[in-house]
């Protein structure tokens, strides 16, 4: 039981503390926030396992967290606005070459993220070959050439 | 050129449409996270200060009993965390009395110095030290937490009692 609660309390945190940090902080993982992560993970794990060193907790936090997971996916794949409360919806950064500034220091993303999700994605160079440029609920960048989007306009 | 602040053309809404954007829930998103931000400012500074705990400028406090007994202690405290009690008896007192449940609340890890006596009495655990030489005989009881919630606890020496108030966080 004490093991259930403590693994709930911490998974409910974790979700809560991640949302409000908000997606900028995982959008491209650098070495430091692979460290934070992994120190993020040493601190968590008294508080999950407490002083029982069993590979019965062990087991038994894990299954809980995994099943937490799982039921949260389910929640959000039936109830759209759980879906938009805990994972957030897209959002536009770049339109026809036109950085959205307030959409963009919002999200923590500046001109320098974008342009190299560009060059990563699509090879593009320049702001003006941007049709689009959407940070994603997962965090990415993504990047549709000018030229994909007056066809996809058009058609 | 940058797009305005905040600007909704059609062909914008149209685009964010396409993509799934919603920039009114968005916004609402956004103005929470930035709440949620200083919530977090608030506990960084709050656990700093010793609001919750493990030591920082808030976290002590001290109580003075009517007839001298004093205790230096943390009102806040984690469990599992060893938290410090420094008591100074009052003078001729040799012994200290941790009235129940306090030895349940809070398992005793060390005392100093070590008691001469140490025994169960009525509602509670008696600890019998040497007597001071001129002064007042001053025990530090080092201890853990192991119950979370809101507790007082009384300690009676030389007749002089004191009532400590420790909120115990899980």
């Amino acid at each position: 039981m004490d093991t259930v609660l403590r693994a709930a309390a911490v998974y409910l945190v974790l979700l809560l503390l991640f949302r409000i940090a908000g997606r900028r902080s995982l959008y491209q993982i650098t070495t430091f926030d692979l460290v934070l992560l992994l120190v993020i993970g040493e601190a968590t794990q008294p508080a999950l396992l407490g002083d029982d060193l069993s590979v019965t907790t062990a087991v038994i936090a894990i299954t809980t967290l995994l099943t937490l997971d799982i039921v949260f996916s389910l929640v959000k794949r039936d109830v759209p606005v759980a879906d938009r409360v805990l994972d957030g919806r897209p959002t536009l950064l770049v339109l026809r070459g036109q950085p959205l500034d307030r959409e963009m220091r919002m999200a923590r993303i500046d001109l320098a993220d974008i342009l190299q999700a560009a060059r990563e994605r699509q090879g593009i160079v320049r702001i003006e070959d941007i049709g689009m440029a959407v940070l994603e609920v997962g965090g990415a960048i993504s990047v549709i050439p000018r030229g994909h989007l007056d066809a996809a306009i058009r058609a | 050129m940058a797009a305005e602040d905040g600007a909704t053309t059609p062909a914008l809404d149209r685009a964010r449409r396409l993509v799934g954007d919603d920039l009114q829930a968005q916004r609402r998103v956004w103005r929470l996270q930035r709440l949620g931000w200083a919530g977090m400012i608030v506990v960084v500074a709050a656990s700093a200060a010793g609001l919750f705990g493990a030591g920082g400028p808030l976290a002590g406090v001290s109580t003075r009993g009517a007839t001298g007994l004093a205790v230096d202690y943390e009102a806040v405290v984690r469990r599992s965390r060893a938290t410090t009690w420094t008591i100074a008896l009052p003078p001729g007192a040799d012994t200290l009395v941790l009235a129940d449940p306090a030895t349940d609340l809070f398992q005793p890890r060390l005392v100093l110095p070590r008691p001469i006596d140490e025994r169960r009495v009525d509602g509670g655990l008696a600890m019998t030290f040497h007597p001071a030489a001129g002064g007042r005989p001053s025990v530090q009881l080092s201890l853990t937490p192991s119950a979370p919630g809101w507790h007082a606890v009384r300690l009676s020496a030389g007749g002089s009692s004191t009532l400590l108030h420790i909120a115990t966080l899980p």
